[in-house]
């Protein structure tokens, strides 16, 4: 069986900070990581590959520098790597991502199944895998944990907001992984040493992929200013006895939404 | 000297030329809307939503979205017209038009994205408002991709640019840290709003609308879905939303219970500091600190925890603390947004009562 796994290279969000004085993200400290749920999705592809043998494919789109994700990725344990770069690709939204990376897996030919993370954890909005799904015709299933195969039925289990669902799908399908109880293997030192030294990251543009820029490049949503976080005001103290404490506290939170 | 328009905040610095067009647009919607037809090339119009009647209810969210079309509606001179799906009925669409609809087809089953899709595509809305749901996210996601629509979820605000009509929609990034506000450039603009970004409208159950039946009916999905049992797995510390964390003053093995409690209520990831490690309440990957596990939640709970720079350093990325301390002069005090003096243990306590 054929998996593509889908990764995204981010700036790394636990290492973020916001610059009030010009309101812009200020990226210094952060380095460039596979987001993590995408790394779980390749655990789990890995995991898949191992019970029922086949191939794990590695996909991501960007600049050169983006082949870092990829090599990750196969000193993981992955197969194959490719990254789908060209400058029309550089200005493409969602939608356009989605359209290179469905084209991409026809183009590999023969996936059965295309793992990616449930979101990318810097400014994405989700709607990756279900974009990837309508323009492969699949079904998808997002937010799903657990995977398993058993024939070409693909189990898994999915938490929504109420409660939490065991979904089955016949393959091909795509499917969105949230963090598991498997956690991201560490690759042996030397197969991290093959994979920045030796591996070779395929890359391919948009010629490869009969992509036309018409199909990509239309913008549909644009980035505007950002909104900063009210300013902290530490050292409240809410005073009265516990209970009346408590009530406030509670009120509080519910009015900040932070529960 | 021209007045400002129902609905259209004008604001300052606009010139007259701007005023003008905005004028003549509003203008214009109203007269698509009288004539009920479009006028102008492209004919996207009116404001359609998507709710769900689950045993003739309709959940607060869809209230909170249906409100929201209709301040939207009021701005732009539109209709607000929602598809009912799930178990409609009368009585939850009247309820739909009292918070602010003007026409309900009740299109009973779950909704799939060709069907919606394909019912998009001929109706051509302006705007589609969806409830954020994980359900909802991946439909919407598929309509958009099929319609090239342009599309934001989680929205935490909603308004039209006064000018041009254009959706400024507000969501979080970087996992809440700010807010980015996203122009929606293509039509229809499709939106997920989130839970608690606007208010509970007030019903005003004399307003009138129209029920339809829809005719055409959704397709079955392809992912088959089965209740499966609830399994209690609290969320990695690393990645929680929300970290309760435990110190020595939550006293004994009845205090961390309690704690236990709060976390368990609030679906939040359970650590503590070094005093609960040597208490024996957490393990060692639980320990929030310089030499532990550094966290970066939106809020972090610290129930009896004085705080020192060991934990300081493991949770200062908290984007919101509380500090539940003894003593007054506890340090962890300063560095929290919100603080309560007294018991730990009644605080927690009372805590999880006021939570209901």
């Amino acid at each position: 069986m054929r998996i593509a796994v889908c990764i995204k290279q981010i700036l790394d969000p636990r290492a973020v900070r916001l610059s009030r004085s010009r309101e812009a993200i200020d990226p210094r400290q952060a380095a460039r990581i596979v987001n993590p749920p995408d790394r779980y999705a390749l655990e789990a592809a890995l995991r898949l590959r191992e019970r029922h043998g086949g191939e794990v494919i590695a996909l991501s789109v960007g600049a050169r520098d983006v082949s870092d994700a990829l090599r990750e990725a196969l000193a993981m344990g992955a197969d194959r790597a490719i990254l789908l770069s060209d400058e029309m690709l550089a200005g493409a939204d969602a939608s356009g991502v989605a359209r290179a990376l469905a084209r991409a897996v026809e183009h590999i030919g023969d996936v059965s199944l295309v793992l990616t993370g449930e979101r990318a954890l810097d400014t994405g909005g989700g709607t990756l895998p279900a974009r990837l799904a309508q323009e492969l015709g699949w079904p998808v299933v997002t937010d799903a944990s657990e995977p398993q195969l058993e024939d070409s039925i693909l189990r898994a289990f999915q938490r929504d907001e109420k409660q939490r669902w065991s979904v089955s799908v016949a393959l091909p399908a795509v499917l969105a992984v949230t963090r598991q109880r498997e956690k991201p293997r560490y690759p042996p030192a030397l197969r991290i040493a093959w994979a920045y030294r030796e591996a070779e990251v395929e890359t391919w543009d948009c010629d490869d992929l009969g992509l036309s820029p018409e199909e990509i490049s239309a913008r549909h949503t644009e980035e505007r200013n950002l909104v900063m976080p009210p300013e902290r005001n530490l050292g409240f103290i809410l005073s009265g006895s516990p209970e009346e404490a408590a009530r406030s506290l509670v009120a509080e939170l519910r009015g900040k939404r932070l529960i | 000297m021209l007045r400002p328009l129902r609905g259209l905040s004008m604001t300052e610095g606009n010139s007259a030329r701007h005023s003008l067009k905005a004028k003549t647009m509003q203008d214009l919607s109203y007269l698509e809307a009288l004539m009920g037809e479009p006028v102008g090339e492209e004919g996207y119009r009116d404001i359609w939503g998507l709710a769900s009647a689950v045993e003739g209810r309709l959940s607060d969210l869809s209230l909170q979205t249906v409100g929201k079309a209709r301040g939207l509606a009021d701005g732009l001179g539109a209709y607000v017209r929602f598809l009912l799906a799930g178990a409609p009925d009368e009585e939850t669409a009247q309820t739909l038009i009292a918070h602010g609809a003007d026409y309900v087809y009740l299109a009973p089953g779950q909704a799939d994205a060709e069907t919606l899709a394909a019912f998009l595509r001929e109706r051509k809305p302006e705007i589609v408002l969806l409830d954020d749901s994980i359900t909802n996210r991946a439909l919407a996601a598929r309509v958009a991709q099929a319609l090239d629509a342009s599309l934001v979820t989680e929205a935490e605000d909603v308004r039209a640019d006064p000018i041009d009509r254009a959706l400024l929609v507000t969501r979080p990034i970087y996992e809440g840290i700010a807010s980015q506000v996203i122009a929606c450039l293509a039509k229809p603009q499709i939106v997920t709003v989130r839970a608690g970004a606007f208010p509970l409208p007030y019903p005003d159950r004399s307003r009138t609308g129209s029920i339809e039946q829809l005719s055409a009916s959704w397709q079955p999905d392809a992912v088959q879905y089965e209740p499966a049992p609830e399994v209690a797995s609290p969320p990695a510390l690393t990645t929680a939303r929300i970290v309760v964390s435990a110190g020595r003053g939550m006293e004994d093995a009845e205090g961390f219970a309690l704690v236990q409690q709060l976390a368990a209520r609030l679906g939040a990831a359970i650590a503590g500091d070094r005093g609960a490690l040597d208490m024996g309440w957490i393990g060692p990957e639980q320990q929030v600190g310089a030499l532990g596990v550094i966290v970066t939640p939106a809020l972090y709970i610290a129930c009896g925890i004085e705080g020192t720079t060991e934990h300081y350093l493991g949770m200062e990325g908290a984007r919101a603390v509380i500090a539940l301390c003894r003593e007054s002069d506890a340090p962890l005090l300063k560095a929290a947004d919100w603080g309560i003096i007294g018991s730990p243990k009644e605080i927690v306590r009372a805590l999880v009562e006021a939570m209901g």
